[in-house]
């Protein structure tokens, strides 16, 4: 079911599915998606169906400009701290008591915004999830370490540009990844945008440490991002499991079948 | 001889164009400024969990101001937690600012910002604990009691430096510190303006260039309630008492209303009244 709330003024949607009676919200983990670029909440399709099918309350959020979610004229709402509040407060709407427990899995950019709002779950948070997804700070390191990773991820220095990365999120991605964007794409822009404007925090501050168990899962012919080391981690959470699969960035939603398994297993040892 | 107490208190004596009963549709738009500055810190205050640290907080009640149109500040926010509450080992201005200080379970928080909301300033304190904690309520009947009095001793003859004291006096009888002694000025209170620049977005660190400005175009000493004050009470003050107990501190801060032998608060739909039952 798709639903739509007003949140600080904008709409905002977001997918839910399976229980959310107030009581059955605390017998399992809530399971909160965030999507990346250029996708929505139905990316994650393979996931919402079978795990609410299973008895797991699961949300899956529409950043800002996608699925629904009202587009902002400024570019505030594009910072991650923007961001984080809107999760917060479409949980607030889902759990106003705030009892559940919530596992959280990002991918791509939605990387970003899952290891934030990990952080601002605090022992809420029963568990991280990340597929093809960096942590902000992770992306900062590779840029002075690895100069390979500089290069698959230049095209966030375009992105930067407006007009032009419009054009080319209208015309040349659609080819390279060879399917239609879903509308709004060229808004999800400002989302890169917002999240370079972070930066220089988090290379000043001292990332906050995850307790929680971390899965991450990484499908190795990602042709943008790096198959991530243990040592990466090593400042962010206190215990990070790294499964690589021989599969692409979007392997949630092309391969559920493969994902799907690894992610049940993880949160079923969370109990 | 004069002294620098003798000096402050002439200066608090200058007229202030702030010293005015304000009309109906000046209150209405303080009105505005202040609610939303509660309904964010009650709003993020409702966020809170161990492990969120006092910047973080502090930038996220920034951006739910911003997100609700503010584009200008009286001062940014501030939130403290545990000792910091009660400005322990405060020393240098920018101990003041909000740190990097992780909050805890029984941590006492307060809130504490000021948006400018259509020209009109708005300037709120917000205590309160995660859990319960056995200091602060008594604590917070002490603010309640200040809630009730202050009006009075308001609409009395008694000058602002008197009513800094009475003040001073009850907290001390209590077995309390006296913390806004510790704020600049020692202030109980501040006047707040219409500030006209606010579309600008200003500098703001913490207190805006905006908000400077309309202190010291207006003289400084009259537009702050400090313990020399003997100037005007007619007008718009923002009034902060603030206690300090053992390992915390608790304050409010909202408007108050000062007319020629009347005072009151501008609005009774703030957290702390509402709790106690009391709007």
């Amino acid at each position: 079911m798709l639903r739509e709330e007003t949140i600080r003024g904008l709409r905002t949607t977001w997918i839910q599915a399976g229980p959310t009676d107030a009581k059955l919200l605390t017998e399992r983990p809530v399971l909160f998606f965030l999507h990346g670029f250029p996708d929505t909440a139905e990316t994650w399709a393979g996931q919402t169906a079978e795990f609410s099918a299973a008895g797991f309350p699961v949300l899956a959020s529409n950043l800002r400009g996608v699925g629904g979610s009202e587009p902002s004229p400024t570019l505030d709402r594009y910072h991650p701290d923007a961001v984080l509040l809107d999760q917060l407060q479409t949980l607030r709407q889902v759990d106003p008591d705030a009892r559940s427990r919530i596992v959280v899995i990002g991918h791509d950019i939605g990387g970003i915004y899952a290891w934030d709002l990990a952080r601002a779950l605090g022992d809420r948070l029963a568990g991280l999830i990340l597929i093809n997804a960096p942590a902000l700070e992770q992306l900062l390191r590779r840029a002075v370490r690895s100069p390979t990773q500089v290069l698959k991820s230049s095209y966030i220095a375009l992105f930067q540009i407006p007009g032009i990365s419009e054009l080319a999120v209208k015309h040349l991605v659609p080819r390279l990844l060879k399917r239609p964007l879903p509308e709004g794409a060229e808004e999800e822009l400002r989302l890169y945008r917002g999240a370079v404007r972070a930066i220089p925090r988090a290379l000043l501050s001292k990332p906050t440490r995850i307790h929680a168990p971390v899965l991450v899962l990484w499908g190795k012919r990602d042709p943008y991002l790096e198959v991530p080391t243990e040592a990466e981690y090593g400042n962010l959470a206190d215990q990070v499991e790294i499964r690589v699969l021989d599969e692409g960035h979007w392997m949630h939603s092309r391969k559920p079948e493969r994902v799907n398994p690894l992610i049940a297993r993880f949160v079923e040892r969370l109990k | 001889m004069i002294t620098l107490d003798t000096f402050y208190r002439k200066l608090s004596q200058v007229k202030s164009p702030s010293a005015q009963v304000p009309t109906s549709s000046e209150q209405a738009g303080f009105r505005r400024a202040q609610r939303l500055a509660y309904q964010c810190a009650e709003e993020i205050g409702r966020e809170l969990r161990p492990g969120w640290s006092e910047k973080r907080t502090a930038r996220l009640m920034d951006e739910y101001l911003r997100d609700h149109g503010v584009k200008s500040f009286f001062h940014r926010s501030f939130a403290w937690f545990g000792d910091r509450t009660r400005f322990q080992n405060f020393k240098h201005y920018w101990t003041f600012m909000p740190s990097s200080r992780e909050l805890q379970e029984t941590d006492v928080i307060i809130l504490d910002t000021a948006p400018i909301v259509d020209q009109y300033a708005g300037d709120i304190g917000y205590t309160f604990s995660l859990q319960p904690h056995s200091g602060l309520k008594d604590a917070q009947d002490l603010l309640a009691e200040f809630r009730q009095v202050l009006p009075e001793w308001f609409s009395s003859d008694a000058t602002p430096g008197e009513i800094w004291k009475k003040v001073d006096d009850r907290i001390r009888e209590r077995g309390y510190d006296n913390c806004h002694a510790l704020y600049p000025f020692a202030v109980l209170g501040h006047r707040l303006h219409r500030i006209p620049w606010a579309r600008l977005p200003g500098v703001t660190v913490p207190f805006s260039l905006h908000s400077y400005w309309a202190l010291l175009k207006r003289g400084l000493f009259p537009e702050l309630l400090s313990r020399e004050h003997t100037g005007e009470k007619i007008g718009i003050w923002a009034i902060e008492p603030h206690l300090g107990g053992a390992g915390f501190g608790a304050k409010f801060e909202e408007i108050l209303v000062v007319e020629p032998g009347r005072a009151y608060w501008l609005d009774e739909e703030v957290p702390h009244a509402r709790a106690r039952g009391t709007t």
